[in-house]
C-alpha cells in the first residue's frame, strides 16, 4: 500500500539539489527536515528541492519547506522547488506559496538561476 | 452508472492515532470515493482534505485511535474523524485542562485551514463527547443514476 519515499542528493552540483520521490506527509517530512538542515550544516547557502517524483504533499510537507526556505534565504541563500506534476502545483497554488517559492520546470534550470 | 446500493453507503474505519498510519486513511477515502464514482481530480482533492483532516485531530497528540466514517450523502461524501483522548481508556486525567479548550486541538492550521477550504465544499470541527470530531463535506460533480 505505502508508496517507497526516498530522497536522493546529488553530488555533481555546486548547488546542492535533492530529488524527493514519493509522498511527503508527515509521517515522511521529518526525513525532508533533517535533509534539509544537513545541507545548511554543511555550509550552503541555496539548495534546490526537485518534487517532480512526489505523488502527494500535504501541509505539513509545506511547513518543512517554508522553515527550509526561511533558513536559507537568512543565510543569503535560496530555496527553489521543481515542480512538475498536478497535484504539487495544485497544493502550492490553493495555499499561495506558488507566491513565495522560486519554482521550476527542471532541474537545470533550478541549478542555473 | 449505477446507483449505490443502500447497504454500500458507509464504510468505517479505526486506526492506530499516528502519523505513520494516515496513509491508509486517505487510500481508503480514494477508495470509497472511486466506489462511489467521483471523478479522478475529485479523489485527489479528497486525498488531500482527508489528510488534512487527520493531521487536525491526531497533531496534538495524545490520543490513542482515529476513528473514520466515509458515508455517502445524497450525491456528496462525508468523512468524519473521532478521536477520544487516550485518558479516557482508562482514568480520566484532567490536569492538562478540557482538551476541547487545549491549544491546537480543534483548530487546523493555517495551511490545513487553507487547503480544506478550497478543496471540499464544507468542513468543521468539534467536541463530542469526551473527545473530538472533525469532518468534511464534498459534493460529486457527475450526477449518478
Amino acid at each position: 500500500m505505502e508508496e517507497v519515499f526516498e530522497i536522493a542528493q546529488r553530488a555533481d552540483e555546486s548547488t546542492p539539489v535533492l530529488s524527493v520521490r514519493g509522498e511527503i506527509d508527515v509521517s515522511t517530512a521529518p526525513e525532508l527536515r533533517d535533509r534539509l538542515l544537513s545541507v545548511a550544516q554543511e555550509g550552503y547557502s541555496t539548495v534546490v528541492v526537485d518534487l517532480s517524483e512526489v505523488t502527494f504533499l500535504d501541509s505539513t510537507a509545506l511547513g518543512v519547506l517554508v522553515s527550509g526556505l526561511k533558513r536559507f534565504r537568512a543565510a543569503g541563500g535560496d530555496l527553489r522547488l521543481v515542480v512538475t506534476g498536478r497535484s504539487v502545483t495544485k497544493v502550492l497554488e490553493i495555499t499561495g506559496l506558488v507566491e513565495v517559492f522560486p519554482i521550476f520546470d527542471t532541474v537545470a534550470g533550478a541549478v542555473a538561476s | 452508472m449505477s446507483t449505490v446500493p443502500a447497504d454500500e453507503n458507509t464504510v468505517e474505519l479505526s486506526i492506530p492515532a499516528v502519523p505513520e498510519w494516515l496513509a491508509l486513511a486517505r487510500t481508503t477515502g480514494a477508495a470509497v470515493a472511486s466506489r462511489w464514482q467521483f471523478t479522478y481530480d475529485e479523489i485527489a482533492d479528497l486525498r488531500l482534505a482527508i489528510d488534512e483532516l487527520c493531521l487536525t485531530l491526531i497533531g496534538p497528540g495524545g490520543a490513542e485511535r482515529l476513528d473514520l466514517a466515509y458515508s455517502l450523502d445524497g450525491s456528496a461524501i462525508v468523512v468524519r474523524g473521532t478521536v477520544q483522548p487516550a485518558a479516557e481508556v482508562g482514568t480520566a486525567d484532567t490536569a492538562n485542562g478540557s482538551p476541547a479548550t487545549a491549544p491546537g486541538f480543534t483548530e487546523a492550521s493555517e495551511l490545513s485551514e487553507r487547503i480544506l477550504d478550497a478543496l471540499v465544499d464544507d468542513h468543521g470541527s468539534e467536541a463530542n463527547g469526551s473527545g473530538h470530531s472533525a469532518w468534511l463535506r464534498k459534493e460529486r460533480s457527475v450526477a449518478v443514476t
